[in-house]
């Protein structure tokens, strides 16, 4: 009984010390570490130092870093870059962590901008671009760019891209010859008008893996039609006033709705994943894909030049739209050690010859140069569909990453919702909405 | 004899040395204790004292009093989950425990000892199974052209083939089967453990007395069985409770939030939307409702007993 009453009274203490010290101190995370700021003058000039970096990024991109990195390397000797990569699916989890580390890596994948920056964990650039001269079209840039008061879109440059991602519409031009489809749709009728030949044929006129949210990129399409390419973007970088629940939001959540009720997606849409979505599409299963540029290498193999893609088609023709954003957005944390270094390798990003290893890679470039080769004709065209898309810029960030949360908290659980009819168009787009509310202060 | 002097020899030298049992005791205890308290107590305080702040994990906090709490009991999509993971306790807790109080005295009545083994490895096999490594197959198997369909399909019952992951009717049920095959195997052998332990004259008896098989059941196996079933029930419905692999890895709480439980919904808080004060919320609220619901079991199981 003594034990038991020493051991309680041990507990109870220690309970009450740490509530009071915890309470009485301050909030969880308030002490930053700022021990390694190191204050280097900006310099293009890294001299003979030996230099060496740490790259942190998504594993997919492995093949694409190092081959960044070598030839980097090449360029600047003196400097070597050791990279890391987490798995893809952990590393949005873990980049607000790692970039806030006081042993951060020199140049690290920034995953939320908007926590970066207002925990002021990321060097700002201007010096450095105007050092270097960078000169990027404001479309690839605008989403990395944040005002002093903390506002997406406009100010300081926080990270450089090192190549595109964007959404599409992958279609398969045997199928479609079979349908007696013999031009890619250049407008939304025309799209519908395909789809349903193919219904009508009894073929599945679109792959739709809405398990993990792959209807949003045909769905932002839509919405950009229907709404603008500003409205959307202003919604995605959170400017005052923006607002999901507009009458477009509805329209083109009401189009999903009715392509989901004529039957052109699959019946277990929603329990079908990207990955099972893109080797069904390979295998000659569906006449169209909507998905993004990151696929254009496995179907490019699998279907050849049966493989075609097109930017997402708008009301009228020419007037197609995609979601783009950077492959990886690198910035420079501010417990880097080596930041002159580090701004190297981001105007490296900028040279030819990164921009030809983008495109080896599958990515358009990023810039506005001419073109890289590829022998790829499926990425040639989705480098002409996005040349084209820079031009008019109707080009706009990715819906999904409005707020942190907004993939899996509101655009996944959303989307199947309105697919299965559980929700209403009006009821899908206010809860969008309701998401951001929570998140956007 | 020497030891009654050695003892009273080391009763006479405690007051000596200045040291109670008591204190001799804790500094056994203290290795083993600093870790409890550093890996299980000092986490649940944490946890408690960001439940109380706005932080995103990393920067500066707000302290907001009780408003997680008030989230969690007012938004539809958090208590839901709560709601859900009450729900998956007739799968993973319900079900296997009457059905393998069944098996096990099935499995006891087996004369073959080959064939009684044999059945308990096959029931206990699922258990061997990672939860997560569980959730990816039965995705497979409960798919448009799984194995669930094509049984259907193969016996002429088409029509009632479904979705089952991919369907808000009927996902979480789905969820509910796998937890099922989970928990069946770890019930059946702890059933079998205890059923061994009961003296078997007392069938004998009550076949002599012309009881039939489920009055023994009911008279003998059962009360014989009152430890045994309440840990099952403690476990398993533990597990129901806190689940997180098998959801995670089978429909991450979709289609829509049809299948979302608090384990995952605490994890996507805290690192997706980076709302570490509200998870914290939500999971000391997920312990005290674990708590208030196995406290009262173990008292209801052991109580009885004494």
């Amino acid at each position: 009984m003594r034990i038991m009453k020493a051991v309680k009274t041990a507990v109870a203490g220690l309970l009450a010390v740490s509530c009071l010290t915890s309470v009485a101190a301050c909030g969880p995370g308030s002490s930053s570490s700022k021990a390694n700021v190191s204050n280097e003058p900006v310099s293009t000039d890294l001299g003979d130092t030996k230099y060496e970096l740490r790259l942190w990024d998504g594993a997919g991109l492995k093949a694409f870093d190092d081959q960044l990195i070598a030839a980097f390397q090449k360029k600047y000797p003196n400097v070597t870059i050791k990279a890391t990569y987490d798995p893809d699916n952990t590393s949005q989890q873990n980049g607000p962590r790692i970039i806030s580390a006081a042993d951060t890596p020199d140049i690290a994948r920034i995953t939320d901008i908007n926590s970066a920056v207002r925990g002021n964990h990321l060097v700002n650039l201007d010096e450095y671009a105007k050092a270097y001269g960078w000169d990027l079209p404001d479309s690839q840039t605008q989403v990395y760019r944040v005002d002093s008061s903390g506002k997406i879109g406009s100010g300081s440059l926080y990270a450089v891209p090192d190549g595109v991602s964007m959404t599409g519409l992958y279609w398969n031009k045997k199928v479609a010859k079979e349908l007696g489809i013999t031009e890619a749709p250049a407008t939304v009728a025309e799209l519908e008008a395909d789809m349903k030949k193919a219904k009508d044929a009894g073929k599945l006129a679109m792959m739709m893996p809405a398990k993990e949210g792959g209807t949003s990129y045909i769905y932002q399409a839509l919405l950009t039609n229907y709404e603008g390419r500003d409205a959307v973007q202003d919604w995605i970088i959170q400017k005052d006033g923006a607002t999901f629940s507009t009458d477009g939001a509805v329209k083109a959540a009401q189009k999903i709705q009715d392509w989901q009720k004529a039957g052109y997606f699959s019946k277990d849409a929603l329990a079908l994943d990207g990955s099972t979505a893109l080797s069904r599409f390979s295998d000659g299963q569906a006449l169209f894909f909507p998905s993004g540029s990151w696929y254009s290498a496995s179907i490019n193999e699998a279907l050849g030049d049966d493989a075609g893609w097109i930017a997402f088609p708008g009301e009228q023709a020419d007037s197609g739209s995609a979601a783009a954003n950077a492959v990886t957005a690198f910035g420079i944390p501010a417990n880097a050690k080596n930041k002159n270094a580090a701004a190297a390798f981001l105007d490296f990003l900028q040279s030819d010859e990164a921009r030809q290893i983008a495109v080896d890679n599958g990515y358009p470039p990023i810039g506005e140069g001419d073109t890289p080769s590829t022998d790829n004709q499926l990425l040639g065209q989705v480098l002409t569909a996005y040349e084209g898309l820079v031009e008019t810029g109707n080009t706009t960030d990715y819906i999904n990453n409005a707020t942190a949360g907004m993939q899996a908290s509101a655009i996944i659980p959303g989307f199947q919702s309105l697919i299965d009819g559980s929700m209403t168009p009006k009821a899908f787009v206010e809860s969008i909405q309701a998401q951001y509310e929570k998140e956007v202060k | 004899m020497d030891t009654h002097k050695t003892v009273a020899a080391a009763k006479a030298a405690k007051p000596k040395r200045g040291m109670s049992l008591g204190l001799v005791s804790l500094l056994f205890l203290a290795p083993a204790l600093l870790f409890y308290i550093a890996f299980e107590l000092w986490p649940i305080i944490q946890t408690i004292w960001y439940s109380f702040y706005e932080w995103n994990g990393i920067d500066a906090s707000t302290f907001i009093g009780v408003e997680n709490y008030i989230t969690v009991f007012t938004d539809p999509e958090l208590y839901g989950s709560i709601l859900h993971s009450f729900y998956l306790i007739i799968f993973f807790s319900v079900i296997p425990i009457v059905l393998g109080l069944i098996i096990a005295v099935l499995i006891k009545d087996m004369k073959s000892k080959a064939g009684r083994s044999f059945a308990q490895v096959c029931l206990f096999l699922p258990r061997v199974i990672p939860g997560a490594a569980a959730g990816v197959a039965w995705t497979w198997m409960l798919a448009d052209k799984g194995t669930a369909n094509q049984l259907l399909r193969s016996v002429g019952l088409g029509d009632f083939a479904h979705v089952w992951l991919g369907d808000q009717s009927t996902s979480l049920n789905a969820v509910g089967v796998i937890g099922f095959w989970l928990q069946l195997g770890f019930c059946v052998v702890l059933l079998l453990s205890g059923i061994g332990g009961i003296d078997q004259s007392l069938y004998e008896a009550a076949s002599l007395d012309g009881a039939g098989w489920w009055r023994q059941l009911f008279h003998i196996t059962l009360p014989g069985l009152r430890g045994q079933i309440g840990v099952c029930l403690t476990m398993t419905i533990i597990s129901a409770l806190a689940s997180f692999d098998v959801v995670y890895m089978s429909t991450q709480g979709g289609p829509g939030t049809s299948t979302m439980v608090p384990g995952v919904q605490v994890y996507r808080l805290a690192f997706t939307q980076q709302s570490v004060g509200l998870a914290s919320a939500l999971a000391f609220t997920l312990m005290i409702l674990v708590l208030l619901v196995v406290g009262p079991l173990q008292r209801l199981v052991n109580g009885k007993e004494k």
